[in-house]
């Protein structure tokens, strides 16, 4: 499996001079980048921020690329890690995805309460998803978001095919452990509520 | 319990499942892709601008050099051409039978 076909890496090699190459590079990519940008984050407003700068970035550093069997987008995905854990540090916050950003995309139901629960569950998985370390979201992000296969993610990731399957499994396990507790959490704080007001 | 002794079980069917249906790829806005494919653009057509600007200040700078040295030459070949014409008549002077 090769890192890029041919036409990608002429245009990756006219990119540093060519304007037209790298406005196509960004077409291909940007929507990948910027899913990935907006699953770390978990808000439009910073993953379209991030985003920018990812492609002014390369922009820049495009003219030094080289071809190593590695895709471009993993050059792409690495920039965007940095500046994402840049973004991390700089607020030292997780932030939290609006729940309106995705009952927003749901449109109208017949049955509201049913959307809301659904909302609030993807919501808290959300949450857990977030709570992993980096490259576990990263692996999350390119199986569920991208569908892209094992190999695919291993290439990107820089790890064997193996290894990633091992990733997988591995966060999958605490992902469960993390929802189960934010879900715990939730019922010990409601049940704390009723037992509060039943005491009054 | 679950597996983990914890309050409800979760399967990894169940899990894989769940994360199909909330994490599903979003479309940033078209004005924002458009946005910054122009800006990306600019910003290297502004790199280009500056070549150009660097190149005609170059050539400017030739054009001037040239110039000025044909001026000087000019004006030298004006001063020898003279003072050619200044010891002409001198020696003209100079070796007429009247003097």
């Amino acid at each position: 499996m090769t890192g890029q076909s041919e036409g990608e890496l002429d245009l990756i090699r006219r990119a540093g001079s060519e304007a037209s190459a790298f406005g196509e590079l960004y077409e291909r990519h940007v929507r990948q980048i910027y899913n990935y940008i907006y699953y770390r984050t978990g808000n439009h407003h910073d993953a379209e921020d991030l985003t920018a700068r990812v492609f002014q970035r390369a922009l820049r550093h495009v003219g030094a690329f080289e071809d190593k069997g590695v895709p471009f987008s993993a050059w792409l995905y690495r920039i965007a890690h940095n500046l994402v854990a840049n973004w991390h540090r700089d607020r030292s916050r997780r932030p939290v995805v609006p729940l309106d950003e995705h009952l927003a995309t749901t449109g109208p139901s017949a049955h509201p309460e049913w959307e809301a629960m659904a909302a609030e569950e993807r919501e808290m998985l959300l949450t857990a998803v977030r709570q992993l370390p980096p490259d576990r979201q990263q692996l999350l992000i390119l199986k569920f978001v991208e569908r892209l296969s094992n190999a695919e993610i291993g290439q990107i990731m820089g790890r064997t095919e193996g290894a990633i399957k091992s990733l997988y499994h591995r966060t999958l396990n605490s992902l469960r452990q993390e929802f189960l507790r934010l879900d715990q959490g939730r019922e010990d704080a409601t049940t704390g509520g009723v037992v509060e007001s039943d005491g009054r | 319990m679950g597996a983990d002794g914890l309050s409800m079980p979760i399967d990894r069917r169940q899990l894989e499942d769940w994360l199909s249906r909330a994490m599903t790829p979003v479309e940033p806005s078209a004005r924002f892709i458009r946005r910054l494919r122009g800006g990306l653009v600019t910003y290297r057509g502004s790199g280009l601008l500056l070549e150009w600007k660097i190149i005609a200040a170059v050539v400017t700078l030739i054009l001037l050099t040239a110039a000025s040295l044909g001026l000087t030459l000019r004006i030298l070949l004006g001063l020898l051409g003279l003072f050619g014409i200044i010891q002409r008549s001198r020696r003209r002077r100079s070796t007429s039978p009247t003097a």
